[in-house]
């Protein structure tokens, strides 16, 4: 950033930066929440790994549940962001919000791979198995691969307009791939997948509980887990959008150098 | 007949050290293209201030 501001200074063309130059409190604001979720995370790792009681059925491998299930929550809020940034790029055609909405997608991606994984990890000792063609994982997966397409397909339009259009109405609809996620150890009664956080109406025999009520340093170390992993997508997010915005400037910064060129 | 509580720390280690491999590439994604992106206007300053001599 101080690269940027400083170089925003110039006499020259590099003084239609001024959009990339930031308010000292926002960039202050920034560096606190990073050093904030920095420290906090060794909190976090600590609960999970010492603090939280050892599950008497499960054992170590229930611990992955503070991973697991937290960034998940990270992630939706990723990819809740990407639905922000859409819609507002859709009512007011600025680049900003379709900037927006590709960073939270970049983020919200690497977090739900985590939640794959551990789930993965999780599922090896508890159901023998990596993987099963359970409704919960097989919807997982897609729901990754859909957001994983959204980057690729975006790559491929070069039209400028057209792409943050496109990625607009794309990010808009995969949101309901989470929802689905959510929802279906809830409604469907024919998944190996333990409901842990509220109630499964529909499918009492999904509820797995952790003594998350009953025990609070479970309730604990979840409460903190979801919070960190909440914090760091938003955190991961804003820096991604800054060097967004500032790849942007960039871009225009090299095609008013070439067009003076020719 | 008592149950006892399983031995996997082996899986436990493994899940928390693949979050973490993948949080640090994230990390190091955000911080090589903003040193790439850094680079690429230093150069085109560069260049600026050469066409301006």
């Amino acid at each position: 950033m101080a690269t940027i501001q400083a170089v925003s200074d110039s006499r020259s063309a590099f003084a239609e930066s001024a959009d990339v130059a930031y308010p000292v409190w926002r960039t202050r604001l920034l560096f606190g929440l990073s050093v904030v979720t920095f420290l906090s995370m060794f909190v976090m790792l600590y609960m999970a790994l010492f603090y939280a009681g050892t599950d008497a059925v499960q054992g170590h491998a229930q611990r992955l549940f503070y991973v697991h299930v937290s960034s998940y929550a990270g992630g939706s809020v990723a990819f809740f962001i990407t639905v922000i940034g859409g819609a507002a790029y859709l009512i007011t055609r600025n680049a900003k919000w379709d900037r927006l909405a590709v960073s939270s997608v970049e983020v919200g991606l690497p977090l739900m791979t985590v939640c794959l994984v551990t789930g993965s990890t999780w599922a090896r000792p508890i159901w023998n198995t990596w993987w099963t063609a359970d409704p919960r994982l097989n919807a997982m997966a897609v729901m990754w691969l859909i957001y994983a397409a959204y980057l690729t397909l975006r790559g491929a339009i070069e039209d400028p307009d057209r792409r943050a259009r496109f990625a607009a109405v794309y990010g808009i609809i995969a949101f309901a791939s989470v929802i689905y996620v959510f929802l279906i150890p809830r409604v469907r009664d024919d998944t190996l997948h333990p409901v842990v956080i509220g109630p499964s109406v529909t499918n009492p025999s999904a509820q797995g509980e952790f003594e998350v009520r009953t025990d609070p340093r479970i309730g604990a170390t979840m409460g903190v887990a979801m919070t960190w992993w909440c914090l760091a997508a938003v955190v991961l997010i804003w820096h991604r959008l800054r060097l967004e915005n500032k790849a942007a400037w960039l871009q225009a910064l090299k095609a008013r150098w070439l067009s003076k060129q020719g | 007949m008592e149950a006892t509580t399983p031995s996997n720390l082996e899986y436990m280690i493994l899940g928390y050290a693949a979050a973490g491999i993948i949080m640090a590439l994230t990390v190091a994604y955000l911080i090589l293209k903003a040193r790439r992106i850094r680079q690429e206007a230093e150069l085109l300053k560069r260049l600026e201030d050469d066409q301006e001599q």
